[in-house]
């Protein structure tokens, strides 16, 4: 087989084209899973009871299972279920007609809800429960030194963690095709399947990744610059970063 | 037989032919196989046990040498005709009835049958069945010269022709319509579906379903269907549950598997059968898509899909997978 | 919906466990090549030559980079193509756990030059150093004393890789592997996709439980590798698990 240049060099700026949704899904489904990894994370640090439980046997699923099989479920099985809900309810909802795009904003965001509550929670392990009273000493509500003092504090430690976590659900998304959602690899897929040079498609799609990445990883790096002015201490063996 | 050992021999006989035809690497990695599955079953536990028997025909593969000569045959389109050629066929294992792999590891369905018949005709030429379950994966595979042939009910696209070559002779028939909810029933055109703004369930990029589609949308611009590309290989069945259960309003459909799946007391989708209607529209020829540049083992399966057709067998083993004859249905399409 | 029956959801997880087989072969060939191209890359990235440093930071970014999915194709159809001619014909001769293999290999390869150096450099200057003080050569203290203690330090990343491995080579049913996911997959296209559903139960009922034991295999090496650390060692291994988590997610 010949490899063809020529169509490369015209679909990388057709395929480069989704990039928008590719990143639409990374973001809105990073701010799916940011708080409410915080709030799991919460709640295990807490140890709630009742809630912990249920929130680690889901971390445990949702971590002991393929991400394509999680798609699969979300995609053909929650459609049924809200269906059969807003039936019941007897509202005129039709979920049918709910963009598709929702699905994956869910499914994509399961893996990272997990992994953001577990390093946001070693997070908050590693801030010194005197850093929480010396807020309250000097006047804050309990409220206001966890927000202003203890949860930045957490942040720096997860912050290599939640850098990672992002680039992970940026490769994520090159499954969301299965959900009918067009980003770049379905992209790659359609005009590499209306001429059937698939295999030239994915080099496109190779290339792309690397510099969404790549710009990615430099913009996680500045964020994680600015951020680790909230650093105290020796509480960062979280850095052991890989790669 | 339970169906549980059925799949383990099954698994026997799958693993002893992936053992065979890499001879090169056997001995290693039957090796390195042994001793993964060992440590596996180890790190294992409880859950061992089934993996048993695949652990043993790995290790008993390496001692069969016979079929030494067999994979030697790669691809060299320059050989003598008088060389048996094996050529490599790719195809999904889990088509009923066009092609699958059935419980005791051999392939079959109609187009399995067909080459099986022209295989036979062609001395100069060994088919080898290949299992590959990704309709892109399989159609890369064949440009980039891995597979010789790919089998995927393939209908005629501009695309499919320019970069592979179709042979002459159709090799089988698969008259299309819609699926509609009984209440749509009168729905039956693309134009009708496009004009009453019917949403499609998503269509798989590049296949032949959605060529039907893209090519009505070429040639009515003013008035297209709507529909969203998606990716896995089951849309095209998990439409009929779609359109059933109201999650899209149609979906373009093979009659040959309408009736089979839907129509038939004992087919997969049967419980849909009250809710849905479908009527064939839309006559399709499909073909056996061969890699570009084996213009004579095309030339030669066309001239021996002609001879079929000509006396009727195609017709005859298309009657027997299908419950119906299929080329009958498209030739009255066609007027 | 589908209809969800007992008895399909069985036949799926009989029908598809034994393909762990083939998920364990290839976790544990790509671990083994992997780990030895990453140790290979934690070389070149400790060079002295500049040229070397930027060969294994390149590899590790161009890898880290890449999502699977696209990994597996550009292996399976690119690398015969690549190498061209007999090799190449060659190459289209092997069966797909081969390919699968060579893309998990490389996946490895760059996440584990980072868990190498990591673990390495948890383990005290002077431990080498006693070592050679007693008289070892240099391999002699490398195999008795550093590496014991690495491995030890890299247990975690070594059972946080193998689920992740697992995982994701469910992938791979996309160029034909029948590991657990694409014998699901298959069986359940032989029966037209109508009980999909029931598949996915039996999948989660596969790969769930699967996790959870080689989560606690894996706690459990760790734990029996660390004799001087068993009796202060942390009361709530949670915490442990979520120092691993950090580097998993390459």
């Amino acid at each position: 087989m010949q490899i063809d240049y020529e169509f490369i060099r015209r679909a990388l700026p057709d395929i480069a084209r989704y990039i928008p949704v590719t990143l639409k899904l990374v973001v809105v489904s990073f701010l799916i899973s940011f708080p409410i990894g915080a709030l799991f994370a919460w709640i295990n640090y807490k140890k709630v009871k009742g809630l912990s439980q249920v929130v680690k046997a889901y971390m445990s699923l949702i971590r002991g299972t393929p991400v394509v099989l999680q798609i699969y479920v979300i995609y053909n099985v929650t459609p049924y279920i809200l269906a059969s809900i807003f039936e019941k309810m007897g509202s005129e909802i039709n979920v049918y007609r709910l963009d598709t795009t929702w699905y994956a904003y869910l499914a994509l965001s399961l893996s990272s809800t997990v992994t953001i509550a577990e390093a946001l929670r070693a997070g908050l392990e590693t801030v010194n429960k005197g850093q929480f009273e010396a807020g309250l000493s000097v006047g804050l509500s309990a409220k206001q030194a966890l927000w202003h003092i203890v949860f930045p504090q957490a942040l720096t430690t997860a912050m290599p963690v939640i850098g990672n976590v992002t680039v992970e659900l940026t490769k994520a998304t090159s499954l969301a095709f299965i959900m009918a959602v067009t980003e770049i690899t379905g992209r790659a897929k359609i005009i590499g399947g209306s001429v059937l040079r698939y295999f030239e498609a994915y080099i496109c799609v190779f290339i792309l990744y690397i510099l969404i990445i790549a710009v990615l990883e430099q913009l996680l790096k500045l964020l994680e610059r600015k951020i680790s002015v909230y650093r105290t201490g020796k509480h960062n063996y979280m850095s052991v970063k890989a790669i | 037989m339970t169906r549980r050992s059925n799949v383990q021999i099954y698994f026997m006989v799958r693993e002893e032919k992936i053992m065979k035809k890499t001879l090169l690497t056997k001995r290693t990695l039957g090796t390195v196989l042994t001793l993964g599955l060992t440590l596996g079953l180890t790190a294992c536990g409880s859950s061992s046990s089934a993996s048993v028997p695949a652990a043993k025909t790995e290790t008993a593969a390496p001692s069969d040498d016979s079929t030494a000569s067999d994979s030697t045959a790669v691809s060299d389109s320059t050989e003598a005709s008088d060389d048996v050629r094996s050529i490599k066929i790719v195809g999904k294992s889990s088509e009923y009835p066009l092609e699958f792999i059935d419980d005791n590891g051999e392939w079959d369905g109609y187009e399995i049958e067909v080459l099986r018949l022209i295989d036979d005709a062609l001395p100069q030429y060994e088919f080898e069945y290949v299992e590959g379950n990704d309709q892109t994966s399989n159609y890369t595979g064949v440009s980039t010269g891995k597979y010789q042939v790919v089998l995927s009910n393939a209908f005629y696209t501009d695309e499919r022709a320019a970069n592979y070559n179709l042979p002459a002779n159709q090799s089988g028939a698969s008259p299309l319509g819609l699926i509609q909810r009984t209440e749509n029933a009168d729905i039956t055109s693309l134009e009708q579906a496009a004009d009453a703004g019917q949403i499609f369930s998503p269509s798989l990029a590049g296949d032949g379903l959605t060529y039907q589609l893209e090519e009505y949308n070429r040639q009515n611009p003013d008035n297209p269907v709507q529909f969203e590309y998606s990716d896995p290989n089951s849309l095209w069945t998990d439409a009929i549950a779609f359109v059933a259960e109201g999650r899209y309003d149609t979906t373009i459909f093979p009659a040959t598997y309408y009736e089979q799946l839907v129509t038939a007391e004992d087919g997969s989708y049967h419980q849909y059968a009250d809710k849905l209607s479908f009527k064939a529209t839309i006559p399709c020829p499909t073909y056996f898509v061969i890699a570009k540049d084996e213009t004579e083992l095309s030339d030669a399966i066309s001239e021996q899909l002609g001879i079929l057709r000509e006396n009727g067998t195609l017709e005859e083993v298309a009657t027997k997978w299908y419950g119906f004859n299929p080329f009958d249905l498209d030739a009255e399409l066609e007027k | 919906m589908q209809k969800i029956t007992i008895e399909k959801i069985i036949y799926y997880y009989k029908g598809s466990l034994p393909a762990l087989g083939t998920t364990f072969a290839y976790v544990i060939i790509s671990m083994i090549i992997g780990t030895l191209i990453g140790s290979l890359i934690y070389r070149l990235k400790n060079s002295k030559y500049r040229i070397f440093r930027l060969i294994a930071s390149l590899y590790v970014t161009v890898v880290r980079c890449t999502p699977s999915l696209v990994m597996l194709f550009l292996v399976f159809y690119g690398l015969p193509v690549l190498a061209g001619g007999e090799v190449g014909a060659w190459m289209e001769e092997l069966p797909t756990l081969v390919f699968v293999c060579i893309t998990f290999s490389i996946f490895i390869g760059a996440s584990s030059s980072e868990v190498i150096r990591a673990a390495l450099s948890a383990v005290p200057k002077g431990q080498a150093e006693a070592g050679l003080s007693v008289g070892m050569s240099n391999a002699q203290s490398f195999v008795h004393i550093l590496l014991p203690q690495m491995l030890r330090n890299a247990m975690p990343n070594i059972g946080n890789t193998v689920i992740l491995l697992i995982k994701e080579g469910a992938l791979a049913y996309t160029i034909g592997l029948r590991d657990v996911m694409g014998q699901a997959y298959y069986l359940s296209g032989r029966e037209m996709n109508a009980y999909a559903v029931s598949m996915y139960i039996a999948l989660t009922l596969i790969y769930w439980p699967l996790t959870i034991i080689l989560e606690r295999l894996f706690a459990y090496i760790e734990h029996a590798l660390t004799p001087w650390e068993r009796k202060n060692r942390h009361k709530n291994n949670d915490d442990d698990s979520m120092r691993k988590r950090v580097v998993y997610a390459d």
